[in-house]
């Protein structure tokens, strides 16, 4: 069995909105990463995916619960060190704002090669060079500025500079949503390939779940803070349990027959997105569930390994 | 790979990059800038202070009526071919005191500013990236003390205690100017911090000055740069209504406010001892202000395509 | 069917002016939607579609946009670059609706959505007695419409008050309380979420199918068109590049970037990643003279470089404007 490289225990992250009232953005999530999978993380706005990204790289102390990263225990009151931030690094959605517009890109990337102490003061130069061929980015590009570069180009910039660390783990939070369909494939396929050559482990956050089928080994799908389905790639594809997992199918639009047969009978949401200070008692997925009976109101269902590997959190599956 | 190579690419390539890209940063600004033709007006305006408080020799007529001069045979006259503006009770050209005034007025406004500004800025910067802690309250807090300090009574307090001449009434100004710029820039440092681009430089585990200065500040600069420009103006009426009172310059070296309140008492029969280094004001506070319009243009992203 | 030109955009160019100079966006544009047909316009960001409707809506008169001699733009036979103020009035309240992107700014949030809604009644031509209660219902009846519970605790709501999907639903509605001959949907599903845009294009489809307005849909996404349009414009970097029925389109691509366009798309069957289109946008302040795709084709030959390609009707109502597309 691998090394899980990241695992999270209870995990919870409740941010306080006004009077009384809590957004559980992260409600009591237990996961793990195993060493050089990419897993996916989906879910719809809301769901939590980002922040239980930005809880694990230490943006915000966690309300509860622990993460263990390769052997190091973060409580909700530790501070990361400099290590972790050395292993660990993120990829925002959004080049635009994840670049300082007043940097060029030689600042940019030169800022974790300083601080982590890779190369020597006057290789800096060298090896920011190769770090932009490895990310197939032209070598001029060193004093472009973040203005006179487009969103893939952008994007490939913050790509190098987390690999800029040399890292073991990178957090991709949407990294191609913001981009066009034509250089999205050419930055995903940037991402596989610079897995493979270092040994990554990704944590591959999106909306879109026709890229995680082609990207991902493991599939978790997140609804209003809690994991309702985590499965195989695979197996989650041809076979999604949870009836959100099957709404969210139906939903994507596709370009192909073949892709029209794949996908699961149309699941229509049949009622409102819930506010997230206002999660109903039960099961959250209660007010647009097809499938909803009388227990779904009151019980909250628990996580059930249904087969190897895969687990669903619903009581259409909790009964057997 | 050749290292070696590599060394050779960088060393040579980066100077014609290096051009290209503030080249280009420079083109955005000034094309920016030269949009609003007021800005423009603007910048002659300030070129011409500036000639004029560096080498007020080439500009003036009569050099020796800025020191202590009488000559009462041409006392209180009228503006005419001999003495532009006039000359003041004392027989002195006002045009050659007006012109002499400048590099005062623009000296205490670049020492106000030197020193204030980064004080302020780098409070301000510290409060609003700690926004919400105790090094917040503890800042602002203080800037709202130094706030609610009138200026004038201030400097009239350090004059009686020192004497009154320009470089206390200069530090009673600087204590009284930098709030305003701790001010400015919490609300933006506070905004800017939660950047992502600030987020991610922590998350690769830069040190808190290099955050604070080399991320967050950047993006500040332009409504400082835009302030310092108005404020240019400000620090210039502040002194001379300080001048008014008699603290600042002393005679018999000439300074606006010191001009306009020695003339005020012969108004309005001898309207030019007054007017005249009045209206020198405006047309510097008014060059200083278009500049600033120009400046706040030139940052704007928004128009860039 | 009718197939009267509702919509008809000819030769439109318009320049951009920058610190730079000129930036030419759209270089000759030939765009038009019939009554009752509903349109995609796909491409990619940049490439103009939202610039050639804005500019045949007139919305880019006070920006540093220029329309340039030679273009022409007709609504229902009429010239509407030319029209007067009062003409120009009629056209946005009483013929045209545009729902944009992002409807967190699309909706004023000092009112609330009932006074903004009032304010677009008021002004059309839907209710001509001025009775305030008949445009009480007509808004009733259009927040229905779109599935949305409660009209009249909507009405007092503001804009934050809602979801994205219900801001993008009431824009949809606005749309609909005044008479409306085209609507013109500019990435609705863009700020949504993946489910609550496919509830937006039922809604959309299920409206057009209805009622008796044409639908311009434009997107970058060629799996939302997919199901919604029946004829699809493909653009590229201000130009059209190929048009087709939907199905066609799909199976039969003849434009390489349309051809490039569908390999990229991410697919469900699994199998990775094709490699995207090699090359970038060509620089719209020296755009090349021949055709503007050729830098990133594989097909390209030395004829591709010399001049524009022209449109080429490949089948019946299947366009394409390339040379090399047997």
């Amino acid at each position: 069995m691998s090394k899980s490289l990241l695992e999270l225990k209870k995990l919870v992250m409740h941010f306080p909105a006004g009077k009384n009232q809590v957004v559980r953005a992260v409600d009591n999530i237990d996961l793990s990463v195993i060493e050089g999978e990419v897993l996916g993380l989906v879910g719809e706005s809301g769901s939590g995916k980002s922040t239980i990204a930005y809880t694990v790289m230490g943006m915000y102390n966690q309300t509860d619960g622990e993460i263990v990263f390769d052997g190091d225990v973060y409580t909700s009151s530790d501070k990361r060190n400099k290590d972790f931030h050395r292993k660990a690094q993120i990829v925002f959605q959004d080049p635009g704002s994840s670049l300082n517009p007043y940097q060029d890109v030689r600042t940019i990337l030169s800022l974790p090669l300083k601080v982590h102490k890779i190369v020597p003061r006057n290789e800096i130069d060298n090896k920011i060079l190769e770090i932009l061929e490895t990310v197939e980015l032209p070598s001029n590009f060193m004093y472009k500025s973040p203005n006179a570069i487009g969103g893939g180009e952008k994007q490939l910039v913050a790509i190098a500079r987390a690999i800029c660390s040399d890292p073991k783990f990178i957090v991709l939070d949407e990294p191609t949503s913001s981009l066009d369909v034509s250089i999205q494939a050419k930055i995903i396929n940037m991402l596989m390939g610079l897995k493979e050559k270092n040994n990554l482990t990704y944590i591959f956050i999106t909306h879109d779940l026709a890229v995680i089928r082609n990207v991902s080994n493991r599939v978790a799908v997140m609804y209003l803070g809690k994991i309702c389905e985590l499965s195989p790639t695979e197996e989650f594809y041809a076979e999604p349990l949870h009836p959100y997992s099957q709404m969210l199918l139906s939903a994507i639009p596709v370009v192909s027959e073949e892709e029209e047969k794949l996908k699961p009978a149309e699941v229509k949401s049949v009622g409102e997105v819930p506010s997230p200070v206002d999660i109903p008692l039960g099961c959250s997925f209660n007010t647009r569930c097809k499938y909803v009976q009388p227990k779904c109101l009151e019980v909250d269902p628990e996580m059930k390994e249904v087969k190897p590997g895969h687990f669903v959190r619903c009581h259409l599956y909790s009964d057997e | 790979m050749n290292s070696n190579n590599l060394q050779h690419d960088s060393a040579v390539l980066k100077k014609s990059w290096i051009k290209t890209s503030t080249k280009e940063n420079l083109k955005i600004y000034w094309y920016n800038f030269r949009r609003n033709k007021l800005s423009l007006i603007g910048l002659i305006i300030v070129l011409i202070c500036i000639s004029l408080a560096l080498f007020p020799q080439l500009f003036a007529r009569y050099p020796a009526h800025v020191e202590a001069f009488v000559d009462y045979s041409n006392a209180s006259k009228g503006p005419s071919s001999e003495f532009w503006f006039g000359t003041d009770n004392y027989g002195r050209d006002i045009y050659t005191r007006v012109i002499y005034s400048f590099r005062g007025a623009l000296v205490m406004a670049i020492v106000v500013l030197a020193i204030s500004v980064p004080i302020g800025t780098t409070l301000g910067l510290i409060a609003g990236y700690f926004q919400g802690t105790i090094v917040d309250t503890i800042i602002m807090r203080l800037t709202d003390i130094f706030l609610a300090i009138p200026p004038l009574i201030l400097a009239m307090s350090i004059a009686s205690l020192l004497e009154p001449n320009m470089t206390n009434t200069m530090i009673a100004i600087t204590v009284s100017w930098w709030p305003w710029y701790t001010r400015l820039v919490y609300t933006n440092a506070a905004s800017h911090s939660q950047e992502y681009y600030v987020k991610n430089a922590e998350l690769i585990g830069a040190s808190t000055p290099h955050v604070l200065f080399k991320e967050v500040l950047p993006n500040c600069m332009s409504p400082i740069l835009t302030k310092m420009a108005l404020d240019v103006g400000w620090v210039i009426i502040q002194t001379a209504s300080l001048s008014f009172v008699g603290l600042g310059e002393q005679p018999p070296h000439p300074a606006f406010g010191q001009m306009i309140s020695d003339g005020s008492n012969y108004l309005p029969e001898q309207w030019w001892q007054t007017i005249f280094p009045a209206l020198a004001i405006i047309f510097l506070v008014l060059g200083f202000n278009f500049v600033g319009d120009g400046i706040r243009d030139m940052f704007d992203k928004g128009s860039q395509s | 069917m009718s197939k009267e030109k509702l919509l008809d955009i000819q030769d439109l160019r318009v320049w951009f002016k920058t610190y730079r100079g000129y930036s030419k966006v759209l270089d000759g544009v030939n765009f038009h939607v019939n009554q009752k047909e509903k349109v995609g316009l796909v491409g990619e960001s940049g490439c103009g579609k939202t610039t050639t409707m804005k500019a045949a809506l007139r919305l880019l008169e006070g920006t540093s946009a220029s329309i340039r001699e030679g273009s022409k733009v007709q609504f229902s036979g009429q010239d509407v670059l030319s029209m007067d103020n009062d003409e120009l009035l009629d056209y946005r309240r009483n013929h045209v609706s545009m729902i944009s992107q992002s409807p967190m700014s699309a909706l004023n949030p000092v009112f609330t959505i009932g006074e903004q809604m009032m304010d677009v009644v008021k002004y059309s031509d839907r209710v001509k007695s001025g009775n305030t209660k008949e445009m009480e219902e007509v808004i009733v009846e259009a927040v229905n419409s779109v599935m949305i519970p409660d009209p009249a605790r909507i009405m007092k709501s503001y804009p934050h008050q809602l979801s994205g999907g219900m801001r993008q639903r009431i824009c949809i509605a606005t749309a609909l309380v005044k008479p409306c001959e085209l609507l013109i949907a500019d990435e609705p599903g863009t700020a949504l979420d993946v489910t609550v845009e496919a509830q937006i294009n039922d809604i959309l489809r299920k409206l057009v199918d209805e009622g008796d307005s044409s639908l311009v849909m434009i997107t970058h996404s060629l799996g939302v068109v997919r199901d919604l349009v029946d004829k699809i414009y493909v653009m590229y970097a201000g130009e059209i590049v190929e048009i087709a029925p939907t199905k066609e389109l799909f199976h039969n691509p003849r434009h390489p970037y349309t051809e490039g366009l569908l390999a990229s798309v991410p697919r469900l069957t699994g199998g990775g990643l094709s490699a995207g289109i090699y090359g970038y946008v060509p620089d719209y302040f020296d755009p090349p003279s021949g055709c503007r795709f050729a830098n990133r084709c594989k097909y390209c030959t030395d004829d591709c470089l010399k001049e524009k390609p022209p449109m080429v009707e490949v089948s019946p109502g299947h366009f394409v404007t390339c040379i090399r597309w047997q």
